[in-house]
């Protein structure tokens, strides 16, 4: 989304839709907090790596 | 990341960049941990239908912030640059704990917060200091992998922030599901 997550108009109204797609998905795949929380850990520590 | 390890000493004959490595590592992991299993025990400590309702709160909470401002909220700092003085063990330790911690520096990514939200939702200490300790290997065990390649990634938050933040987002809305049979 670049420049566009930026905006202040436009962020949130992509957010919303992707947030409840994370609810659908939860929902349907049974997802696990165990399994969000590795999932996450995982991907936050490697986007890190690019932090100034 | 590069300072914080070649700066770390072991007392003269242990002083490689190895067990500063190691240090760090290990003082990462320790810092994970605690901030893991302390989220476990706070959920495992309320009522199931307690914790579904701040677990709701605080995700929601997250959501509308994330919806908003690309930055999360966060301490807009580096480790300590005093650290970086000492000329023995602890500036490894240190630094390894606080990027451990993760909360008490920069974490650049709304992601962050769905660690110790999952950890809380989870309401396991141990499940919370395993998750943590997954951020921790891949926070600083990432970071000396690319300084001993030399190898240094500069700038590229906003790009990452294109993949994190939806996630983030599908992740904290994931939380829901899991937390409505609580109720």
């Amino acid at each position: 989304m670049g420049g566009v997550l930026t905006s202040p108009r436009i962020r949130p109204a992509l957010a919303v839709p992707v947030a409840a797609l994370g609810v659908l998905a939860g929902h349907l795949a049974g997802l696990q907090p165990w399994a969000l929380l590795v999932m996450a850990a995982l991907i936050v520590g490697i986007a890190q790596q690019t932090l100034p | 990341m590069i300072i914080m390890i070649t700066r770390a000493r072991v007392s003269g004959c242990f002083g490689s960049s190895m067990v500063a490595g190691a240090v760090l590592m290990l003082s990462a992991l320790a810092g994970a941990a605690l901030t893991g299993a302390f989220a476990g025990l706070l959920g495992a400590a309320v009522e199931p239908s307690t914790r579904a309702l701040l677990a709701a709160a605080a995700v929601s909470a997250v959501i509308v912030g994330a919806a908003l401002r690309p930055v999360p909220w966060q301490l807009d700092r580096e480790t300590d640059p005093r650290w970086l003085g000492y000329d023995d063990w602890r500036t490894a330790a240190y630094n390894g704990f606080a990027l451990g911690l993760g909360f008490t520096t920069r974490i650049g990514f709304w992601l962050w917060y769905v660690v110790p939200l999952a950890a809380f939702v989870a309401a396991d200490p141990v499940v919370g200091a395993a998750g943590h300790a997954v951020f921790a290997l891949t926070r600083v065990g990432l970071s000396v992998l690319l300084t001993s390649a030399d190898v240094y990634i500069a700038g590229g938050i906003t790009r990452a922030r294109t993949m994190a933040d939806p996630l983030a987002l599908a992740a904290l809305g994931a939380l829901y599901p899991v937390l409505a049979p609580l109720l």
